[in-house]
C-alpha cells in the first residue's frame, strides 16, 4: 500500500527495490529472530526495539532474543518490516506478493498469523552499518500534507465530464471522510452525493490503482493496491503515483483532500519521488563506507 | 461497419493518469470491433516501453513508461495503429457445460423469460443456443467476459447487486455472460448453474489459466427446473 515506505526500507538496507518486506496494519506486532539479521522499519512510526522507541525510517540489527515491537501508530495505517536479503518466500506468478483474494503468493496466500517462521534471503554485501535512518518523506517531498488532513493529487479520469458541475465542484473543493469500508482493496469515501449528468452505462475495461470511481450510490470509491483489474463505473479521476503511498496510508476516519494537476505535474511528483529514493541509496552507501561504522 | 470512415472509424482515446490511456472502439461493441481490440493489444505487446495492457470489453487500456513515451505520441501511435491493422481473428477452443437451468439455483430465469414473452425452456434453449467468446479476462481468474447473448435476452442490470453464493453460477449482464468463480454481489441474472465446473486457474500449471481469450463456451442443456 505504502510503495514509498516499501522501497526506502529496501533502499535503507542495499536491497533490490522489489525484495519483499512484511506490510503491518494489524496492531501491536512481535518480532524476533533466529539469526542477526538487518532491519529496517518505515512508514508509519510505530518500533519499540526491547522497548525503547526508535526513531522512524529506522535500521537496526535485530539479535535473537531481542523483541522488535509495532505498536498502534498515532497517524498513519501501516508499517513496513524490510531485512537485509528480503523476505524469501517463493515466487508464484513472478511475484512474492501475497494476493490474499485468490489465496495466492506471500507467506502460503494468508495473512501472517503468531508462529509464522519466514525465510530471509542471503544479505547484500554489507559493511555492518546500522543505528541509522532516513527522513521521513513527508519531511522531505515538495508536497506535503497539512496535520489533520490527507492531501491527495488527482488528474481529472475520462468520464470527469460525465458529472454534474456540482458533483465536480464538490469533489475537488470538499473534504472527503474515509469510511470504514477500507481495505488493500479500495476505500470507499463519503460526503456529497456525486451523481452524473445523464445515466450512462460504460462497458466493462480494464482499470488501475488509483482510479476514482463512483457507483450508481454517489460516493467515490479510490482503488488501492489490490484495486479490481477491470470494471464498469464512471472513472471520475485518478490519483497521481506519487501520492499512492499517502493514500495507503489512510485509515477511517482520515480526512482527504483532492488536488486537481496536470498529467505533466504528476510525472513531475514522479520524478521527485523516484530521485529521492536514489538519493537515498546512494547516502546510505556513502554513510555505511564512513570510517568508525566498519565493524 | 464503418471502418473504412475516417470520422466516425475514429476509436476515443482518454488520458488516465499520468502512465495510461483507454482507448475505446468506435460503434457496437461486437465480435469486429474485439477483434480490432485484439490486433491493437498484440501490437502494443512487441512496443518497447509498454508497462502493460487491460483488454475490456471494445475497449483496451495501455499503461506506459512516461520515460519512454509522451502520452499524445502513445495517442498517435493508436490512432495510425488502429486504422492500419487487420482484425485479429482467434481461433480458439471450444469448451462445453452442461447447465441446470431455472431452479433454486437459477432464480431468475423467469424474470429473464418474462422480459423476453417466452417460457422458461424457450429462454433456457435461446441461451444455450448461442456459443459465447471470452473477449476479455474478467477481475477475478476465470473463464473472463463472455460476449453473445441474444438480443432478446439483454437486460440492464440490476439496481441492487444480490449475493451470489456457489461457483459454477451460470449468468447474464447486458450483452456479456459469465460462469461465476467466488461467492459475491451480483447485478447478474442468475439463469442456473453447470453440474461441470472445474476451476480454470492454477497458479501452478503452465499455463496457470487453462482458457484464454477468444476461446468459445457451450452451454447445453441438462435440465430446466420449475422456479
Amino acid at each position: 500500500m505504502d510503495n514509498l515506505a516499501l522501497s526506502m526500507g529496501n533502499a535503507l538496507l542495499g536491497n533490490p527495490d522489489h525484495a519483499a518486506g512484511i506490510e503491518v496494519q494489524t496492531f501491536p506486532m512481535r518480532l524476533t529472530t533466529t539469526q542477526p539479521h538487518l532491519v529496517a522499519v518505515t512508514g508509519a512510526a510505530s518500533a519499540f526495539l526491547d522497548g525503547t522507541p526508535l526513531p522512524p525510517c529506522w535500521v537496526m540489527r535485530l539479535e535473537p532474543g531481542q523483541d522488535l515491537v509495532l505498536k498502534r501508530p498515532t497517524t498513519g495505517a501501516r508499517s513496513y518490516i524490510t531485512v537485509a536479503g528480503g523476505i524469501d518466500v517463493p515466487l508464484v506468478l513472478g511475484s512474492r506478493a501475497s494476493d490474499l483474494r485468490n489465496g495466492l503468493g506471500g507467506h502460503e496466500g494468508r495473512d501472517l498469523r503468531d508462529g509464522d517462521l519466514l525465510p530471509v534471503g542471503p544479505a547484500p554485501h554489507s559493511t555492518g552499518a546500522q543505528d541509522f535512518g532516513a527522513q521521513p518523506p513527508d519531511e522531505t517531498l515538495a508536497f506535503t500534507s497539512a496535520s489533520d488532513f490527507l492531501d491527495i493529487r488527482v488528474v481529472p479520469g475520462p468520464e470527469h465530464g460525465v458529472f454534474t458541475a456540482a458533483a465536480q465542484a464538490a469533489f475537488w473543493q470538499d473534504d472527503w471522510l474515509v469510511s470504514t469500508m477500507a481495505d488493500r482493496m479500495g476505500m470507499r469515501l463519503s460526503g456529497e452525493k456525486l451523481t452524473l449528468a445523464q445515466p450512462t452505462e460504460l462497458r466493462s475495461g480494464g482499470i488501475l490503482p488509483g482510479v476514482v470511481q463512483v457507483p450508481p450510490s454517489g460516493d467515490p470509491l479510490i482503488q488501492l493496491r489490490d484495486a479490481n483489474s477491470a470494471g464498469g463505473y464512471p472513472r471520475l479521476g485518478v490519483v497521481i503515483q506519487a501520492d499512492m503511498w499517502r493514500a495507503g496510508q489512510a485509515r477511517p476516519g482520515t480526512r482527504i483532500r483532492f488536488h486537481r494537476v496536470t498529467t505533466a505535474q504528476a510525472i513531475a511528483a514522479r520524478n521527485e519521488q523516484r530521485d529521492l529514493v536514489a538519493a537515498l541509496r546512494r547516502d546510505v552507501a556513502r554513510y555505511a563506507e564512513l570510517p568508525g561504522f566498519t565493524r | 461497419m464503418n471502418s473504412h470512415d475516417p470520422v466516425s472509424d475514429c476509436p476515443h482515446i482518454a488520458q488516465f493518469g499520468e502512465a495510461a490511456l483507454v482507448l475505446d472502439a468506435p460503434g457496437a461493441m461486437d465480435l469486429g470491433a474485439q477483434q480490432r481490440i485484439w490486433a491493437l493489444d498484440a501490437a502494443l505487446k512487441e512496443q518497447p516501453g509498454i508497462v502493460e495492457t487491460g483488454l475490456g470489453m471494445a475497449n483496451l487500456l495501455v499503461s506506459f513508461d512516461p520515460d519512454l513515451w509522451q502520452a499524445e505520441a502513445l495517442a498517435d501511435w493508436l490512432h495510425d495503429a488502429w486504422v492500419r491493422l487487420p482484425p485479429l481473428a482467434i481461433e480458439g477452443r471450444v469448451w462445453e457445460f452442461p447447465v441446470i437451468y431455472g431452479g433454486e439455483r437459477g432464480p431468475d430465469l423467469p424474470f429473464v423469460a418474462t422480459h423476453a414473452g417466452v417460457t422458461l425452456e424457450e429462454a433456457a434453449r435461446m441461451h444455450a443456443a448461442r456459443d459465447y467468446i471470452i473477449f476479455a479476462p474478467s477481475v477475478t481468474p476465470g473463464f473472463g467476459y463472455l460476449y453473445g447473448v441474444d438480443p432478446a435476452l439483454v437486460l440492464p442490470r440490476k439496481k441492487v447487486p444480490v449475493m451470489v453464493p456457489e461457483p459454477g453460477t451460470v449468468s447474464i449482464g447486458g450483452v456479456q455472460a459469465t460462469i461465476g468463480m467466488t461467492p459475491g454481489p451480483s447485478g447478474w441474472y442468475t439463469l442456473g448453474y453447470t453440474t461441470r465446473f472445474r476451476h480454470p486457474f492454477d497458479p501452478h500449471a503452465e499455463p496457470p489459466l487453462q482458457v484464454a481469450v477468444g476461446d468459445r463456451i457451450r452451454f447445453v442443456i441438462e435440465k430446466v427446473l420449475p422456479c
